[in-house]
């Protein structure tokens, strides 16, 4: 049993089917890389996870326990997901933002409590967005607004952090920025990250596992050197790419061709 | 929502302002604003009465013309103005994070008309009823949003969608309004007044319908702040943060379709209000409704009362109804907004 258990689900949405029958098990304290061609339900999957989305069919568990049963704060006090490119008012301070995730720990009438405000400042602290908390969200940079989506996530205090394409259109050094910041976070505080990735190299770097999925179906899913296979990106992706071990020791590919059917 | 229309805070802090005290001055420049209006209306009009004066009748009701001008004409009607500025403004300011359209006023998108509709089948067909005129008025407020939540839904709230749907149920009902005026004519006095939101005439009773609705509209706006700062996150993130979006949805258009409909009961269809003021209050204290709300009601009281002033004393004694003023004011805004913003 995973921290979060998707069984049997199906997800339909506006009639059309996007998920059909889908099984996977995401295991307490991983990496988790979901990759799979547009279009091919890996958003929805997300989204299901996080109850944005419901399912017609099957359940997601999490802990064991329906994701339906908690209430939505309790969810939100386990579970943070960072959609693709959210958007926020331009005069948005980072502070600001980050104590919007101490939403879940508030109830209607209370006001900020000494709590919130160190866990806002933990959160700011591993995002290394401290000197920044003054800071306009429409002034930062890609990669220092996706951290501080990350540290507004983090004010959760989730145990599972869902993201959608946290590295789109972002450049090289602020995607690896990122991506370290997760493996950091994974690391040193046992968070469960899902991402949902299209770089296929990040997803062999910084994955503990990878799932792959084709149209509303997982593929395969385990350690990311059994996974990218030649066979799987010709048959997903319908590429053919050279495998190879990086100088790190990493498995790397670079897309060669396209294969036409 | 992509908007420029939040530089201004931003700036205030560039020049060194903390945010909190600037947010502090544009909160107590919107309130001079505001006092600056209410005694304009009480010391303005046919008849100029000076502000000793008015203290003195105030403290001791004499029976001086001076008198029953203040305490029967120009009071109550400066308390209408006031809380329909209120009333317009929040309910504007709600409707633009729910809707996630910055456009979103109750008069463009069709509620004040849904109220309105309500309002005038009460006054025509049963006027022994006039006493239920706001909550039944509520009802058809609530009814116009929902039509335009479902016109406007396509796998979620599209702000575009929101918009034309909302100035379709606007003409719809608008058509009903000035169907039943015509068959009716006989029943309706001040029809046309009543058509663009005027406050000639309004007096105690008035006060008596619509100060307990924005009292408890304000209330529970100010408590969905919160709220209504996270749904201008989108849906989803509002979701992923614990938020029960489609309760919180209804609950607060409910609050604006209330506070929409107390302001309709007692001018009538009064528009842009609600479309002004919440935008240029933004522009100076930002989107944090926390603070953009109670901006907002204290700049509803100052452009109600200043606009309705000038309407009263400039063509004087021709007395325009205040809703030429705001049209006059509101649509070329309204053209401004839609190209900065859409």
């Amino acid at each position: 049993m995973g921290i979060i258990d998707i069984k049997n689900i199906t997800v339909e949405l506006a009639k059309k089917t996007i998920l059909q029958d889908m099984t996977l098990n995401i295991i307490q304290g991983e990496v988790l890389a979901v990759i799979g061609p547009n279009g091919c339900g890996k958003s929805t999957l997300l989204k299901t996870v996080a109850r944005i989305n419901s399912c017609k069919k099957g359940s997601v568990e999490f802990e064991g326990a329906n994701v339906q049963s908690f209430s939505h704060r309790q969810f939100a006090r386990r579970l943070a997901i960072l959609t693709q490119d959210p958007e926020a008012p331009p005069d948005l301070t980072v502070y600001d933002l980050v104590k919007l995730g101490r939403f879940p720990y508030r109830s209607w009438y209370s006001s900020n409590n000494k709590e919130d405000d160190e866990q806002v400042a933990w959160a700011l602290a591993q995002t290394s967005m401290i000197q920044m908390k003054k800071r306009l969200l429409a002034t930062l940079s890609g990669g220092e607004r996706q951290r501080a989506w990350i540290a507004m996530a983090l004010a959760q205090r989730p145990q599972v952090l869902l993201l959608d394409e946290p590295t789109t259109y972002l450049d090289i050094c602020h995607q690896l920025e990122v991506m370290q910041l997760l493996k950091k976070l994974n690391q040193e505080l046992g968070l469960t990250v899902v991402m949902v990735l299209h770089d296929l190299n990040h997803a062999l770097q910084y994955s503990q596992r990878i799932a792959v999925m084709k149209a509303g179906r997982i593929v395969k899913v385990g350690e990311p050197r059994e996974v990218i296979t030649d066979q799987l990106l010709k048959d997903v992706f319908k590429v053919k790419a050279d495998t190879f071990i990086a100088s790190n020791g990493m498995q790397a590919i670079l897309p060669l061709d396209l294969i036409k059917i | 929502m992509k908007s420029n229309s939040t530089d201004t805070v931003g700036t205030a802090e560039r020049y060194g302002i903390s945010r909190n005290i600037w947010r502090m001055v544009v909160l107590v420049f919107f309130a001079v604003l505001a006092i600056l209006g209410v005694f304009l209306s009480l010391t303005k009009g046919s008849m100029n009465i000076s502000i000793s004066d008015i203290i003195n009748i105030l403290q001791s009701p004499i029976n001086s013309a001076s008198s029953q001008i203040i305490w029967n004409i120009r009071m109550p009607r400066t308390i209408v103005g006031a809380l329909v500025g209120v009333n317009l403004a929040l309910s504007g300011a709600i409707l633009q994070a729910v809707m996630r359209n910055p456009l979103a006023d109750p008069h463009i998108i069709g509620i004040s008309s849904g109220a309105g509709l309500a309002g005038v089948v009460i006054m025509i067909l049963f006027p022994a009823m006039e006493y239920l005129i706001t909550p039944i008025a509520f009802l058809g407020a609530m009814g116009a949003a929902i039509c335009i939540y479902i016109l406007a839904w396509k796998n979620g709230i599209k702000p575009v969608r929101v918009i034309l749907a909302g100035v379709a149920v606007a003409s719809f009902l608008g058509s009903g309004i000035s169907g039943l005026m015509i068959f009716y004519s006989d029943r309706v006095h001040g029809a046309l007044m009543w058509m663009v939101g005027g406050l000639a005439a309004r007096s105690w009773p008035q006060v008596t319908i619509i100060w307990p609705y924005a009292l408890v509209g304000l209330i529970l706006a100010l408590l969905g702040a919160r709220y209504l700062n996270i749904l201008q996150l989108g849906d989803e993130m509002a979701r992923g943060l614990g938020v029960n979006v489609e309760f919180v949805r209804i609950a607060l258009t409910a609050v604006a379709a209330l506070l929409a409909a107390s302001a309709v009961s007692v001018v009538g269809l009064l528009g842009f209000v609600g479309l002004i003021v919440p935008h240029a209050a933004r522009l100076l204290i930002g989107s944090d409704y926390r603070f953009l709300l109670p901006a907002s009601a204290l700049l509803g009281v100052g452009v109600v009362t200043l606009s309705d002033t000038f309407a009263r004393v400039v063509f004087s004694p021709i007395e325009l109804p205040v809703g030429i003023i705001m049209a006059f004011i509101g649509a070329p805004f309204f053209l401004f907004l839609l190209r900065r913003e859409l």
